[in-house]
Parts: C-alpha cells; sequence; structure tokens
C-alpha cells in the first residue's frame, strides 16, 4: 500500500468513525426517549440519517484504497507542507487568545503581531516595531471608533 | 418596469453609492491581493455590518462581491497567482500575455468582460428573480429539503475530485448546524455538555475561520513565497477591437449565470466551462489558447461574473445559497432580520432592490477601479506576507468577536480555522462546508415537518412524493448522486468513446 493508499484509507476510516459515533449518540438518544410514538419529531432523527450517509461515504473513500490504482494521480494531499511553523502559529494564536482574556486587545495584539510578523520571516526592527505599535492602534481607531465594532 | 422603479431610488442615493463605494475599493484589494479572498472579507463584513443599517450592510457587500471577483484577475495577470479561485483560468492567457509585455491590454478586456458578465448576470436575476418566486411559493416541506440537497450533491461532485469528500465536507457542515437548541422540541442537541453551544454554533465564527485563519495556515505550511509583478506599460487600445468579442461573451455569459444558479457551482467551473467553449468556437485566436489569447481571458472573465447575478438567484428565492460568498451574504440577512425564500420578493422587495442596486452600481465601480485604479496598484498586490498574514489573523479575531461579543466566538473561529486547514489538506473542500452550515438547519426542520404531516394520511410515502415538482427534484437529487458513483461514470465514458 502506498502513501497515497495509506492517507485515504485513513481518511475513510476516521470519517466512518465519526459516522459511528454519530450513529451510537443518536440511537442512545432516540431509545431513551419517554414518549416512544414522537420519534419522527425527535431531534435526533435527523442526526442518525446523516450519521447513516457519513458512514457510508468513509467506506466509499476507505474501500476503493484497498483497490486503488498504483498509477493514480498525484493529488493535493501529497504536496508536502511544513507542520512546524503552523504548529508555532498555533502555539502563538492561542497565547492570543490567553493574552486577550487578560490585557485586553491592544497589548496582547501588540505582542502578538511582534510575535507572528517575526516568526514569518520580517528581522528588521523599523519593521517589526511600528508594525507592533501600529496594527492594534490603526484597527481600534478604525474599528471601534469608526465603525462602532466591540472589539475584545 | 416595477424593478426599475425600486432600484432608481437607490441608484441616486448618495448614501448608498457612498456604501457601495466603500466596499467596492475593499473588494478591489482583497480580491487582488493572494491570501484574502471575497469569502474571508465578506464573513469578516457580516460581524462588523451587525449594527448597521440593512442597506447601508447591503451596498458595502454587494461592492465587495462584485468587485472583488473582478479583482481576483488582477493577480492572475500580474503575478500569475489568481487573487481568487474563479481567476484560476484567467492566468492561463492573462499572465503569458503580460510577459509580452501587454499586462494593460490584458487587464483592459478582463476589466470590460467582467463588467459586461456582472451586468448580464444581475440583469437576468431581476428578471427571473419574480418567475421563480412564484414558483417555489408552491413548494413544500420535502421540496425544500430535496432541493437543499440536491444542491449539497452538486456542490459536492463539482468542489472536490473525488465525490464522496466533498459530500463529506457538505455532511461536515450539517453537523455543525445541528449542534444547540432543537427549534422543534426545545432540547439541546449535539452539545457534548458545552453550555456555550447551547445557542448553536454562530456562522460567522464559523465562515471567519474556515475561511481567514484556514487559509492563513495553509499559506504558513505551504511556506510564503511572494510574487513577481509584472510593469505595465499603458498602450493605446481601440474599443471597437475590445468589443469585437462582444457576441460570444454573451454565450460566456449565459454559461456563467446558468452555472451560478446551479447550488455550489460557482465562478471557477463556470470559467472552466467557458473557456472549454471559447477553445471550440474560436476558431481564429488572437494568439493560440494558452499563450495569451485575449478570447481566453474574455470567456473566463465574463462567465465568473455572471455567476455573481446567477448565484444570488436561488439565494433570494429559495434561501439556497449559490456559491460560498451567497452562504455567507444568506447569514447577513438572518443577522438582519430578513427571511429570503419565496415570500422575500413580497415582504423584503426594498432589500431584494437594494441588492440589485447595490450590483450594479459596484459595476460601474468595477469599470472606474479596473481602468483607472487596477494598473496603479500592482505593488500593492505583492504585499509582503509575513507583514498581511499577522493583520489577517487579528482580523478574524476581531470579526468573530465582534457579533456576540463572545470570547468563546474567537475560540470558535481558532477550531473551525484548524478544522478547515486539516481537511484542505486531505483533500475536502470547503465550499460544501459552508453551504451545509447554512443549510442544514433548514433541511432538518423541513425533513421533520414533512415526515410529520405525511404520517397523518393514509398514504404517508405519496404523501411526501407524489407531487410533480418532488418528483422532479427527486430524479434530480438521485441523477446527481448516481451519476458521480464510479460504475455510472465508466458507462458514460463509454458511450462516449462510441459516439
Amino acid at each position: 500500500m502506498n502513501n497515497l493508499k495509506k492517507r485515504q484509507a485513513a481518511d475513510g476510516a476516521v470519517v466512518a468513525g465519526l459516522g459511528v459515533w454519530l450513529l451510537i449518540h443518536s440511537v442512545t438518544h432516540l431509545l431513551n426517549m419517554k414518549a416512544k410514538a414522537s420519534w419522527i419529531m425527535s431531534p435526533y432523527l435527523f442526526p442518525l440519517i446523516l450519521a447513516g450517509a457519513v458512514i457510508i461515504l468513509g467506506l466509499t473513500i476507505l474501500i476503493p484504497a484497498f483497490a486503488a490504482d498504483d498509477r493514480k494521480e498525484t493529488t493535493d494531499q501529497e504536496k508536502h507542507g511544513n507542520s512546524l511553523r503552523v504548529f508555532i502559529l498555533l502555539a502563538i494564536s492561542i497565547v492570543y487568545d490567553i493574552l486577550m482574556r487578560f490585557a485586553g486587545f491592544i497589548p496582547s495584539t501588540a505582542a502578538v503581531v511582534l510575535a507572528m510578523t517575526a516568526f514569518l520571516g520580517e528581522r528588521r526592527l523599523k519593521i517589526l516595531i511600528p508594525m507592533a505599535v501600529f496594527t492594534p492602534v490603526v484597527l481600534t481607531l478604525i474599528f471601534k471608533v469608526g465603525l462602532g465594532v466591540r472589539l475584545p | 418596469m416595477q424593478t426599475i422603479q425600486g432600484i432608481l431610488p437607490l441608484m441616486t442615493d448618495l448614501r448608498f453609492i457612498f456604501f457601495v463605494m466603500i466596499g467596492a475599493v475593499s473588494g478591489l484589494f482583497v480580491g487582488a491581493i493572494p491570501g484574502l479572498s471575497v469569502s474571508m472579507a465578506t464573513a469578516l463584513l457580516v460581524s462588523i455590518t451587525y449594527t448597521w443599517q440593512t442597506s447601508d450592510a447591503m451596498a458595502t457587500i454587494m461592492g465587495v462581491y462584485v468587485v472583488g471577483v473582478f479583482s481576483g484577475a488582477l493577480s492572475a495577470i500580474l503575478i500569475n497567482i489568481p487573487g481568487a479561485p474563479s481567476s484560476v483560468v484567467t492566468t492561463l492567457d492573462g499572465y503569458p500575455l503580460s510577459k509580452s509585455g501587454n499586462a494593460y491590454k490584458a487587464l483592459v478586456y478582463a476589466t470590460w468582460y467582467s463588467f459586461i458578465g456582472s451586468v448580464f448576470g444581475l440583469v437576468v436575476m431581476g428578471i427571473l428573480a419574480g418567475p421563480i418566486t412564484a414558483m417555489a411559493l408552491r413548494f413544500h416541506p420535502m421540496d425544500y429539503f430535496l432541493l437543499a440537497l440536491f444542491g449539497l450533491t452538486t456542490v459536492g461532485g463539482l468542489t472536490s475530485r473525488n465525490f464522496s469528500k466533498g459530500l463529506v465536507s457538505a455532511c461536515i457542515g450539517i453537523f455543525f448546524s445541528l449542534i444547540g437548541m432543537d427549534s422543534v422540541m426545545g432540547t439541546p442537541r449535539l452539545t457534548m455538555g458545552i453550555q456555550n453551544l447551547k445557542a448553536g454554533i454562530p456562522t460567522v465564527p464559523a465562515l471567519v475561520g474556515l475561511f481567514g485563519f484556514a487559509e492563513v495556515l495553509t499559506v504558513v505550511c505551504q511556506g510564503i513565497t511572494d510574487g513577481k509583478v509584472l510593469r505595465i506599460h499603458q498602450e493605446k487600445i481601440l474599443l471597437r477591437e475590445v468589443f469585437r468579442e462582444f457576441p460570444r461573451s454573451m454565450l460566456y455569459c449565459v454559461i456563467g449565470t446558468f452555472v451560478g444558479a446551479l447550488p455550489g457551482a460557482g465562478g471557477p467551473v463556470a470559467s472552466f466551462l467557458a473557456y472549454g467553449q471559447a477553445k471550440r468556437i474560436v476558431r481564429h485566436p488572437s494568439r493560440p489558447f494558452g499563450e495569451g489569447a485575449v478570447e481566453g481571458i474574455v470567456a473566463s472573465e465574463s462567465a465568473n461574473n455572471a455567476c455573481i447575478g446567477g448565484a444570488l438567484i436561488p439565494m433570494l428565492t429559495l434561501a439556497i445559497p449559490g456559491d460560498a460568498v451567497t452562504a455567507i451574504i444568506l447569514s447577513v440577512f438572518y443577522i438582519h432580520g430578513l427571511q429570503p425564500g419565496p415570500t422575500f420578493l413580497k415582504t423584503g422587495k426594498i432589500h431584494f432592490y437594494e441588492i440589485l442596486a447595490g450590483g450594479l452600481i459596484a459595476c460601474v465601480f468595477l469599470l472606474l477601479l479596473g481602468l483607472l485604479v487596477a494598473p496603479r496598484i500592482s505593488k500593492v498586490i505583492n504585499v509582503p506576507k509575513r507583514i498581511l498574514l499577522p493583520i489577517v489573523v487579528v482580523l478574524c479575531v476581531i470579526g468573530a468577536y465582534a457579533c456576540n461579543r463572545r470570547v468563546f466566538d474567537v475560540e470558535l473561529m481558532f477550531f473551525f480555522g484548524i478544522v478547515g486547514f486539516i481537511l484542505r489538506r486531505r483533500g475536502f473542500p470547503i465550499a460544501p462546508i459552508t453551504l451545509g452550515l447554512v443549510l442544514g438547519g433548514m433541511m432538518d426542520s423541513n425533513f421533520r415537518r414533512a415526515v410529520s404531516l405525511a404520517s397523518t394520511t393514509p398514504n404517508p410515502i405519496l404523501s411526501m412524493f407524489g407531487r410533480p415538482i418532488t418528483v422532479i427534484l427527486l430524479i434530480l437529487t438521485v441523477s446527481a448522486l448516481l451519476g458521480q458513483t464510479p460504475v455510472v461514470k465508466k458507462l458514460l465514458r463509454k458511450k462516449n468513446i462510441s459516439v
């Protein structure tokens, strides 16, 4: 099984797994209903149908992975990317979320813009510092003062 | 006549024109800068325009939508990177033409035919909205359910190479739309014990995450590369020469409007189809296709801009969005307390006129900005991504927070950004998630209503599927589903070969 097939099989398995989870969740709620006659109006009727569809779709991705042609064309999924950079960016975003709760919009945005711009490759202080200072201030002026949008 | 009378006051209202202009100028930059998208900008606008008057919000959004779709062609022509997915085909001839020193010519053709396409689509919308609404008034709950299902089936098939993955994306969108308090029984559903989810998944943070933050993560993952902008030398181009392609552009406009009206198909499909037609019907192109043929630019740009009017038709008359942007515009309607659908032309006539007038005014701005400003903003298109991306992240945070003023929504936005990023990496398209998210609630309530109504009749199956409209929709949905199965595809291919 080549990498492409493995990825396809993994995708199919995850999708089918999610479908099974939704199926169990929906069936449990339908069975626990007090008035059995009202299953038609149950909020879990549609999720149950959706679960069935997701399982079938998961299988239609999973099964061909075992029979797929080796010469299958390269897909976008095969393009490699830098996952570490994504994790770092996500970490900065999480820190941003936490900082925003304690420090407010302007200081947290200034810190995060500085960190993110530097992380993305900008090394010149004459760009980094004005970016960090002006971005939150200008955005506050535009959104809060100009457009009346509430900021975090 | 009534429509013309309705839009005329708006077309002379300076405040309305001003808001369209703001949207148009924003659309020019947002559409032209790769990494920013019209969907992202519209999603952000939803939260910003939350407290605005509905007419101002509609005017701005139409400005962004119309000019944003066009300006994707700028970066396609100047740096060979399409600013929007619908401009991918424009790169095929636009960039080679620019490379040969005719960037201005490419821009002029793209501007004029984007203008013609947009006007055509909007005029068709103005004409067809009434008759479609009259037909939609006869729809029953099952018809709505099937129509939405048909939309999701087509979008699943058209947005991904793997049909199943497209449908999985649609199902994911529906799943998220079902989270929250059930509107019929009033009980929480799929909230997994999270108190903040009881009110459901708010559309705006989800859309901002899927289109904004996910895009940032994708760009960072792929590595930051900034394209090289070609120089523009203004040359004299005769209008007579430009309009030589006008008769053929009408065909591309028809293709664009029709494809746009199909739920989920959108600009990329329309421009590919129109380009294919152009290659077939243009016997003596100015240059070979793919090497700078203006006929290719004409086909792509008229079709993808004609999609705008087409996509708005099902959104306004049936509440079924034609593409991701109209799905977002639909959420603007809901936020402002409007209810698109068969009764919209009666109850919200003024807002229909606002959309139409806003679109037509935006077309004028498209022409002005495209001919006068676009050739001068080539430097701005190439804003370094290391500067642009942190600002986009902050804008996503503002957009997600602004609607409900909850930090939880910012966290939801990050969550949807990660979901969108992972799904994209694994080959699952994002557009069906948006449609599923917007349509899921409507599908659920209409399905249960249809089943509930049918359960009281002697023949429930006949009651649900016995009407002609329902049968047609059922046949369409089933054929859209079966048409994508490997067995049917193989059969069709064999038949084509034997023919």
